[in-house]
């Protein structure tokens, strides 16, 4: 286990101990007398700052067994090592390039943005609820971030031709920034810029946007003026930045998706999209230990509406002489 | 208006609540929610018309006279019903006296939040109505007071003069409202100010106004001669003591008694008759025995005149009574309401708790989270707390904010970390177990009284037994171990390192943070950046080296994204900004 100080040594204990053995049994799987035994485990419970046996097995599942399974995959230079949904015939990335990301995501895609899974999850924990208020914010949310990971940059510019967008300026800062993100990814470029600056100047005034969506915004202006090497730079930088699960980092990976795609540069696509996937299976996987499954409500095979007693044991009895 | 209520016979729907009346002194507090619990249930039911108007006055009256003897938690549910009746029968007069009732009621069990929140109900009725608005902000301030927030509590006596304004003629609520002023700016130690508002209550008081609440007189009486000691003009005060005196005799009750005996012992005590003085008290302690809510005034008072005495181990003795006192009356109600917001019952003090609980963290793993029952009564009764220590009461949401942050920006999935915010909201609940006259003092406190402080701890911890979700375990973590030190020098003692569980290591962070920028526990407020260099140098000794520098990447990075200057950004502006920014919804977490 990297960066926690435990030792081969120490991490078999664990995992004896996770699978539920005491420390006599630990001892005699280990070759040590039962003492030795104990003074070790003590001296590990001391070192990941825990108080008993129990703890300590909560402490190794929740952190060692999640690491296990999510290898943490870096931007571009690094191949991912999670495959993507169809790994018989090709890469996430490559659907993702043939098709778009949103239809390569399928029902992962509400793992990721804002008003996602993770906020709902956290909303009920926070003892509220959707009220009439929240449905229409999260719906135009959704619907940016949909357009956002398609590609669709027509509605972006629907919506500003529309008019939609001073109002969006106003009432949702962090809806008009994904917005103004499509477009100028989209090309349009004089209107993206509009938006822009609007957001920039609402700063002096109540709900602003925060820095890290301008520099987000500056970016991307940056990425779609000249050879825009360091508008790339600087959303990779967004995109890569550690620790900081949040929607404007998830935006800026798909942004560096688009980029890179306009530039017809696949290898990096590819690899930016299998990011994507893997932040939206790391929340799939964070919800998961939290027992939030928001896509395994029902998991048994509905039977045929209409079928009777008699027809269903006729089928079971061909299906059984078939067999 | 209790003895109007005695002899009045219940209307039919309320008839269970005859035998109550005649039983009340031996009931307990099971049994007594046991007999309330029908009559209750019936007034969720929309009543006949002809009937509602005497049956909700029936009630409200009653509910005073549980209040009048000290069973205000036990009351509680009855008043919401009332109120529940009231607003369904659109009658606004009714309505305004259900939510006078059950703002009286939650501030006397400690739930400041709630009987505010009743309170604005009640003022929003009432509409333009001056007199009728002026009596509620009195009634403000008094829940105030009992959060031990003197200065607001007297900012809300002010208004409620202010409202009648100066007009001629005696007027009950302008009388009422200078009392209760004198008396807190007695408390925050204004005492030149408190005789001026004392005095202009005198001024006012007329027969019909002393025939119409007893105790009002003898308490200006007492604060008069609590006010004039103070201010060391000894001879003035002997007329009101007398006066105080033939009061508490004609009251006759045992609250009044005591209250003529704490004045007249203030005075022997100035006037150096020590020994009487402390005679009289410790009468006025045995008498106070039988009568809970005199019980604190009483103990507090004796502590405060053997430390005068210079008997010092006896104040010690005291005070250690006081606080246990306090203790135990807090942690209970705190119980009570969560009791009453799960509708659970006391059964989860069961023998197979510790079972139940490695239970509920299986489950935990399985079931989807989701916020834990009666969290929301927790949350109010932490704001409560918060009042005694901050002018605002928003300290556990600010810690809450910042701890979240913390989390989130040293790796914590994003979810954890709302929990870990969500939990250090809680944090200092269990100052409501420590006695206020402690914490207003402005001089530095002993030894016995930092002790006493310190086992705000233990209260909290005890209030949050119900640990069967994993909230509230991680809040009572935090909660006991907030003030343990990295280098093991805290308390509780001999905890320290990565034995401090990690929510705890952060909270403790953000609450030292707070503390230093909006300048709590008596020191000055700091600028940001100076209060970021403090928690630097204590970085290894008093907190966890790692999560401080986190704590002060984090912080850099947000206030230059806000544009606020961490020089001179201190309190209201520029930490509020940050704040805020950290608690908004972007549809995150």
């Amino acid at each position: 286990m990297k960066g926690t100080g435990i030792d081969a040594k120490g991490q078999r204990m664990l995992e004896l101990l996770a699978e539920g053995a005491s420390a006599r049994v630990v001892a005699r799987k280990m070759g040590y007398s039962e003492g030795t035994t104990r003074v070790y485990l003590h001296n590990l419970y001391r070192a990941i700052g825990v108080g008993n046996k129990t703890e300590a097995v909560i402490w190794y599942l929740n952190r060692a067994r999640p690491a296990e399974a999510r290898p943490a995959p870096s931007l571009p230079s690094v191949a991912p090592s999670l495959a993507g949904p169809d790994a018989s015939t090709a890469s996430f990335g490559e659907m993702a390039l043939a098709e778009d990301l949103y239809t390569a995501l399928g029902a992962m895609s509400g793992f990721i943005g804002p008003y996602g899974h993770v906020w709902e999850a956290g909303l009920r924990l926070k003892g509220a609820s959707l009220d009439e208020k929240l449905v229409p914010r999260r719906a135009q949310s959704r619907l940016l971030w949909r357009a956002l990971l398609k590609g669709d940059f027509g509605y972006g510019k629907m919506l500003h031709d529309d008019g939609a967008a001073e109002r969006m300026v106003v009432d949702a800062p962090s809806d008009a920034v994904i917005l103004a993100a499509l477009l100028l990814l989209g090309g349009y470029t004089a209107a993206g810029e509009r938006v822009a600056s609007h957001l920039a100047l609402k700063r002096k005034g109540a709900a602003g946007i925060s820095a890290r969506e301008a520099s987000l915004l500056r970016a991307l202006r940056d990425s779609v003026e000249g050879d825009g090497e360091a508008g790339l730079a600087a959303l990779h930088e967004l995109a890569s930045e550690s620790g900081r699960a949040s929607p404007v980092k998830q935006e800026a990976m798909v942004a560096l998706f688009h980029a890179y795609r306009a530039r017809r540069d696949g290898e990096r696509a590819r690899a930016t999209a299998d990011c994507v996937w893997a932040e939206a299976e790391s929340a799939r996987q964070q919800l998961e230990a939290m027992g939030v499954r928001p896509l395994a409500r029902e998991a048994s095979l509905p039977r045929p509406a209409r079928v009777s007693a008699r027809e269903s044991s006729t089928a079971r009895e061909r299906a059984a002489a078939g067999r | 208006m209790t003895a109007a209520a005695a002899v009045r016979d219940p209307p039919p729907a309320l008839e269970p609540l005859r035998e109550i009346q005649l039983r009340l002194a031996d009931l307990g507090r099971a049994e007594l929610a046991a007999l309330l619990s029908p009559v209750v249930e019936r007034l969720r039911e929309p009543l006949p018309p002809g009937e509602l108007a005497t049956a909700a006055r029936y009630a409200i009256d009653f509910c005073r006279e549980l209040y009048g003897n000290a069973r205000s938690g036990d009351a509680l549910p009855l008043a919401r019903a009332v109120l529940f009746q009231a607003s369904m029968a659109n009658d606004p007069v009714l309505e305004r006296r259900a939510c006078n009732v059950c703002g009286l009621l939650a501030a006397d069990t400690g739930d400041v939040v709630e009987a505010v929140e009743h309170y604005v109900k009640a003022l929003r009725v009432a509409g333009g109505d001056r007199f009728e608005s002026s009596g509620i902000w009195n009634n403000i301030g008094l829940a105030m007071g009992i959060a031990g927030n003197y200065e607001m509590a007297g900012r809300c006596y002010q208004r409620a003069i202010d409202l009648v304004g100066t007009g001629a003629g005696p007027l009950y609520v302008r009388y009422a409202a200078c009392i209760n002023l004198a008396q807190s700016q007695l408390e925050t130690g204004a005492h030149r100010e408190g005789l001026s508002s004392a005095e202009r209550a005198k001024s006012e008081e007329t027969a019909q106004l002393r025939a119409a609440d007893a105790m009002g007189p003898l308490r200006l009486r007492r604060n008069l001669v609590r006010l004039l000691v103070a201010l060391g003009r000894i001879p003035e005060a002997e007329p009101y003591v007398s006066e105080a005196a033939a009061l508490g005799k004609a009251i006759g009750t045992p609250r009044a008694a005591i209250a003529a005996a704490l004045a007249r012992s203030a005075y022997e005590l100035a006037a150096g008759r020590t020994d009487v003085a402390l005679t009289r008290l410790e009468a006025a302690l045995t008498r106070a025995r039988e009568v809970p809510a005199a019980l604190r005034d009483t103990l507090a008072s004796l502590a405060r005149a053997e430390e005068e005495a210079g008997n010092s181990e006896r104040a010690l003795l005291r005070l250690g009574e006081l606080s246990e006192h306090v203790y135990r009356s807090a942690v209970e109600r705190a119980r009570g309401h969560v009791e009453l917001a799960t509708l659970g019952g006391p059964e989860w003090i069961s023998l197979d708790h510790a079972r139940e609980q490695a239970r509920a963290r299986l489950v935990s793993k399985v079931a989807p989270a989701r916020q834990p029952e009666g969290w929301a009564v927790l949350d109010r009764l932490a704001v409560s707390a918060a009042m005694r220590i901050d002018r605002t009461g928003w300290h556990g949401k600010r810690v809450g904010a910042l701890s979240k942050a913390l989390a989130i920006a040293s790796g914590v999935d994003p979810l954890r970390a709302l929990e870990i915010g969500l939990a250090a909201e809680v944090h200092d609940i269990g100052m409501l177990s420590v006695p206020e006259e402690i914490l207003a003092k402005k001089t530095p406190l002993t030894g016995a009284e930092r002790a006493i402080v310190r086992r705000h701890v233990d209260a909290g911890a005890e209030m949050l037994s119900d640990d069967r979700h994993p909230r509230v375990f991680l809040a009572r973590e935090i909660v006991r171990y907030h003030h343990a030190r990295w280098d093991g020098c805290g308390y509780p003692e001999r905890v320290g390192g990565r034995f401090i569980p990690f929510a705890a290591r952060v909270c403790a962070i953000a609450d030292a943070y707070d503390a230093m920028v909006f300048g709590l526990d008596s020191c000055a407020a700091t600028p940001m950046d100076r209060a970021l260099a403090e928690l630097r140098r204590e970085a290894g000794g008093q907190f966890d080296p790692e999560l401080v520098a986190t704590f002060d990447r984090l912080v850099r990075s947000e206030t230059e994204d806000l544009g606020v200057d961490l020089a001179s950004a201190s309190g209201m502006e520029g930490f509020q900004e940050l704040v805020n920014a950290l608690q908004e919804d972007r549809g995150f977490v």
